[in-house]
């Protein structure tokens, strides 16, 4: 089998806050192959972004601080490079959508010289080369007139248009991965088909490997090859995507499909919900985390953590009693 | 040639507000330009009426400064008739006016032979030299220290340079001067080299004022470049600099600076009109001949001429002070051009 393009070993990323560690990310392992849709989803913090801003070491510190595991990228571990590896690996072979456009991009600089400037960093061009590149980019992403455009500010664009300018930013210097946190859920729901298609199909067309962030499993449905439920900074399931939405095996997962409101689901019923709150990440009980919201949960489940095991065929759970 | 010497300053006074008046409708807009000079215009109107009506109801005249009172009728009415001061209200408010659009502020009330303008042209330079000198290096010293402060925040560097700002900040200058009279007058006895403690005529006297009239300006903009500077320094678009690998200088000054630096200009303005009170104080301990303690005694010996024409000088300068940052606004802030 071929190396596996990224794979995350262990990872473990905490917060040190005043009212205590947050342990946002625990024990999370996974992997994603040249070429393939890695879907990352669960509820909002759970620990999703933090995963994702974890590989790239983004995340702001203090207060996070990636305290244990390893980030290799083609056989090289992220955690260990230098700055100057780093940033050549950032935007360069790996690159990053995040969550709303209307604050990601630098209000004071035209976009031409956003998208230009990465290029530059990483490609070696000249101004002119840059630019011309920033121009091809615009079309590509489908943002109309892209030359004309080229000196506009990005508040002279609506929020899909901005995302595209991201997409167009992060695809500039063909990268190998791209990393999209929640890159539709600030869109409304129209432009978010439009912005995902248009993701999925660059994606294909640069053979980029994606690691796709939601909270919505209809994105996944749609774009992803395999996906990985992630509960209390934990992974729970990972299962190819079909197998997934055909056959959950952790209650959560059950759980979370039975919660997506079906064109089928009589009129006026109510929509099915997850009872209870997701826990406090800092002072965590022993067991499973999601043993307080689980209707299947026995009294080992309150007792001991359940280590991520194979369920089925390529089909993984972090539970005692799947399916 | 001696006239044009003699309006030197003046001319040169009048291109620099053209030049702003220049590149402001360039890079801002002429629509922009044309509502900021009606605002000026309206703002020095308002400001000259109050000081005109003040010198005209105050108590004391022309005739009461030059004799104590004791004058003989005739030159009473000689000398009424020289200010002007036997014509009505509105007259002389006219006349005052009419003569204020020109620059012309007649002649001072302890001596007919002297015009305002040549107190002018004699003490504001002076002024000047000492309150630019000593804004221009506050910021120079101050906004890439409280640039770095933020950039380092929460380390040792950054207390030590918190902590000192406020300090600095928050003593008065009147306070901070003796200490430096101390340090100086020890080195001196010491016979070691010290500086000058007083007036204006050599560089090593020009020395101590700056840098305690700099002091408060300094602190204040270490203080709003470190406080802009971490707001933004936690914004998304900074991050997505970083996720494009841009090296960390380039982060920090193209990304962050540039959007820090709004802040800091709008701050710019005020902090000059606030500058002024202590450019005062300064000249006043330091014995330096500046305008702000030739006007202290036109006060005192109720020379409304010279007076009414300091605090329309200062309302010019705080008006173009906001002008000018408002210029500058629009040109580091691209959204301000097309709202």
């Amino acid at each position: 089998m071929a190396e596996k393009l990224l794979d995350v070993q262990h990872l473990r990323t905490h917060f040190f806050t005043r009212a205590g560690v947050v342990k946002a990310v625990e024990d999370v392992s996974f992997y994603i192959d040249e070429g393939e849709t890695l879907g990352l989803v669960g509820e909002s913090g759970c620990g999703k972004s933090v995963t994702s801003l974890s590989i790239l070491r983004l995340l702001e510190s203090p207060p996070g601080k990636i305290v244990g595991g390893k980030v290799l990228f083609q056989g090289e571990d992220i955690l260990e490079m230098n700055r100057e590896e780093l940033n050549a690996l950032r935007g360069g072979r790996a690159a990053m959508i995040f969550q709303d456009p209307m604050t990601s991009l630098n209000p004071v600089y035209p976009i031409g010289y956003q998208i230009a400037e990465a290029v530059k960093a990483h490609l070696k061009l000249d101004d002119k080369a840059a630019m011309n590149r920033a121009v091809e980019m615009l079309d590509r992403v489908r943002i109309p007139e892209a030359r004309r455009r080229l000196n506009h500010y990005p508040h002279e664009f609506s929020g899909g248009m901005r995302q595209r300018v991201m997409i167009a930013i992060a695809l500039s210097c063909n990268p190998q991965l791209l990393i999209a946190d929640e890159p539709t859920t600030a869109l409304d729901v129209t432009i978010q088909a439009q912005v995902l298609d248009l993701m999925k199909g660059l994606a294909q067309e640069f053979r980029t490997a994606t690691l796709l962030i939601t909270h919505d499993l209809g994105v996944v449905a749609g774009s992803c090859d395999r996906v990985n439920v992630m509960y209390a900074g934990r992974i729970v399931e990972a299962a190819p995507t079909t197998t997934l939405f055909a056959k959950p095996a952790h209650p959560y997962t059950q759980a979370l499909l039975a919660a997506v409101p079906r064109s089928d689901t009589p009129k006026g019923s109510r929509l099915a919900a997850i009872g209870g709150q997701p826990p406090n990440l800092i002072n965590l009980a022993p067991g499973c985390p999601f043993a307080p919201r689980c209707p299947k949960a026995q009294a080992r489940c309150r007792a001991e953590l359940p280590p991520l095991e194979t369920v089925g065929p390529n089909q993984q759970a972090a539970c005692f009693y799947p399916y | 040639m001696d006239q044009l010497s003699q309006n030197l300053p003046g001319i040169i006074f009048l291109l620099v507000i053209v030049g702003i008046c220049a590149f402001t409708a360039i890079r801002v807009g002429v629509r922009f330009l044309i509502r900021r000079l009606a605002g000026l215009v309206f703002v020095l109107w308002g400001v000259s009426f109050i000081t005109f009506v003040l010198g005209y109801f105050a108590p004391g005249n022309a005739v009461l400064v030059n004799c104590n009172g004791h004058c003989p009728r005739a030159q009473v009415a000689s000398l009424m008739h020289f200010y002007g001061l036997d014509q009505g209200f509105w007259q002389q408010y006219w006349h005052f006016l009419s003569n204020a659009v020109r620059l012309d502020f007649g002649y001072s009330y302890i001596d007919r032979t002297v015009r305002v303008n040549d107190i002018l042209s004699r003490y504001v330079p002076v002024s000047a030299q000492l309150g630019i000198s000593g804004v221009v290096l506050a910021v120079l010293v101050g906004v890439p220290l409280g640039l770095y402060a933020a950039v380092k925040a929460n380390t040792a560097f950054d207390t030590v340079a918190q902590t000192a700002s406020l300090v600095l900040f928050a003593l008065p200058s009147f306070v901070l001067i003796p200490f430096y009279w101390l340090i100086m007058i020890n080195l001196h006895n010491a016979g070691l080299p010290s500086l000058a403690v007083t007036g204006w005529d050599s560089w090593d006297a020009m020395v101590g004022p700056i840098l305690i009239f700099g002091a408060g300006a300094f602190a204040f903009f270490v203080r709003i470049t470190r406080a802009s500077m971490l707001e933004v320094l936690r914004q998304d678009y900074v991050r997505t600099a970083r996720a494009k690998g841009l090296q960390e200088r380039v982060v920090i000054w193209k990304h962050a600076f540039r959007n820090a630096l709004i802040n800091v200009l709008t701050a710019v303005g005020p902090a000059l009109g606030f500058a002024v009170g202590g450019v005062f104080i300064i000249e006043l301990l330091f014995n330096i001949p500046g305008i702000g303690v030739y006007s202290l005694t036109a006060i005192e010996n109720r020379d409304y001429p010279v007076v009414q024409a300091t605090v329309l000088l200062i309302a010019v300068f705080i008006a173009l002070a906001n002008l000018l940052t408002d210029v500058a606004y629009g040109i580091a802030d691209p959204r301000i051009k097309t709202q």
